[in-house]
C-alpha cells in the first residue's frame, strides 16, 4: 500500500489503529521509541529559537519548506518519546499539499492512549507543532492566490 | 517507517509482550509460596523479555536494563543516547526512567500485586524487586519470612 495514496486522515487511522491494538502504555511506549528511529535529527547548527515551537517544555524544533506544490516537514526533539509522537506528525505531513494540510484536524493523540499519558504542556506543546504547519500550509496558500 | 513496516512491529511487540513475560509471570503465580531464589529468576527473565534483552544478560540494575533496551531500540551506543535523550524539565522523566517505571507497574499487575508506590520506587535492582515481589506476597498470605 502506498501511504501517500491515502488520505492524511486515513493515513493517520493506521496509526491510531496500532497504538489502540497495543493496549497498553508499555508497548506503545516502546512503539513510538521504535518508530522515532527513522526521524532523522534536526543538528544543532540548524536549532535555532526562529524554528523552535513555542509551548514545549522539551525543545521542539520545527523545519518547513513549501517546493514544488508540496509542504516538506521536519520535526526534532530533546526527549526521545516526543521524537516518536512527532515522527508520526512528520510521516502524516511531509509531502502533502498546502490544501490537504490545512484541512485536516489531527486526532492521533486525542484517541490514543497518548493523551492520557502526556502532561498537559506537552499535549499543547504538540497541539502547536500542527498548528504551525498548518499556518505556513495556509501562508503558502495565500502566496498563490 | 512504511505501513507494512509498522504492522510488523506491532505484531511483534504484542508478541514478545503477551508470551514470554506472561509465561514467567504465570509461573511465579502458580508458586504462591516459592523461594526468593525461585522469585528471582523467574522474575529476571521476565523483566529481560519485557524489555527485549537477551536472557543471559546478566545486569541487575533496572534503569541499566531500560538504558540497554533503548540502546537496542534506537540502535544507539550509550553516548549517544545520553545525548538524544536530554530531556526536558524536571516535571518530566528521562525515557530510561519512564521505562522503568513503567515496567515496575507491570510487575504489580502481572503478578497481582497490592499497590504500594513507595516501596516500590525505592526498588533499584532486579534483586531488590524480587525481594520486594517475595514481601508483598507474604503480605497477601500473611506468612512470616
Amino acid at each position: 500500500m502506498d501511504e501517500k495514496e491515502l488520505s492524511i486522515a486515513e493515513y493517520e487511522q493506521t496509526f491510531i489503529d496500532d497504538l489502540n491494538e497495543l493496549e497498553d502504555w508499555f508497548l506503545q511506549y516502546e512503539y513510538l521509541l521504535q518508530i522515532s528511529a527513522d526521524l532523522p535529527r534536526i543538528p544543532s547548527e540548524r536549532r535555532k529559537e526562529e524554528n523552535r515551537v513555542q509551548g514545549c517544555q522539551s525543545g521542539v524544533w520545527l523545519e518547513m519548506a513549501y517546493t514544488d506544490g508540496r509542504i516538506r516537514v521536519t520535526a526534532d526533539s530533546e526527549a526521545l518519546i516526543i521524537r516518536g509522537i512527532l515522527s508520526i506528525a512528520v510521516d502524516l505531513l511531509d509531502g502533502r499539499t498546502p490544501e490537504e494540510i490545512v484541512s485536516y484536524s489531527p486526532r492521533y493523540i486525542s484517541e490514543t492512549n497518548i493523551k492520557k499519558q502526556i502532561s498537559t504542556d506537552r499535549f499543547n506543546g504538540l497541539s502547536s507543532v500542527v498548528d504551525t504547519v498548518k499556518q505556513f500550509a495556509a501562508g503558502a496558500i495565500r502566496r498563490e492566490d | 517507517m512504511e505501513i507494512g513496516e509498522r504492522r510488523k512491529l506491532v505484531a511483534r511487540l504484542l508478541a514478545a509482550s503477551k508470551k514470554e513475560p506472561l509465561a514467567e509471570a504465570e509461573v511465579i503465580n502458580s508458586e504462591p509460596d516459592a523461594s526468593f531464589i525461585f522469585v528471582e529468576e523467574h522474575l529476571r527473565q521476565y523483566v529481560l523479555a519485557k524489555y527485549m534483552l537477551p536472557p543471559d544478560c546478566k545486569k541487575d540494575n533496572i534503569l541499566a536494563l531500560a538504558r540497554l533496551s533503548l540502546e537496542i531500540t534506537l540502535q544507539l551506543d550509550e553516548n549517544a543516547l545520553r545525548e538524544l535523550d536530554q530531556a526536558t524539565p524536571c516535571n518530566h522523566a528521562k525515557s530510561e526512567t519512564t521505562k522503568k517505571v513503567l515496567l515496575l507497574y507491570a510487575v504489580q499487575r502481572d503478578l497481582h500485586l497490592p499497590e504500594n508506590p513507595a516501596q516500590l520506587s525505592k526498588v533499584k535492582t532486579v534483586t531488590e524487586l524480587a525481594q520486594y515481589v517475595c514481601e508483598a506476597r507474604r503480605g497477601f498470605t500473611g506468612k512470616n519470612s
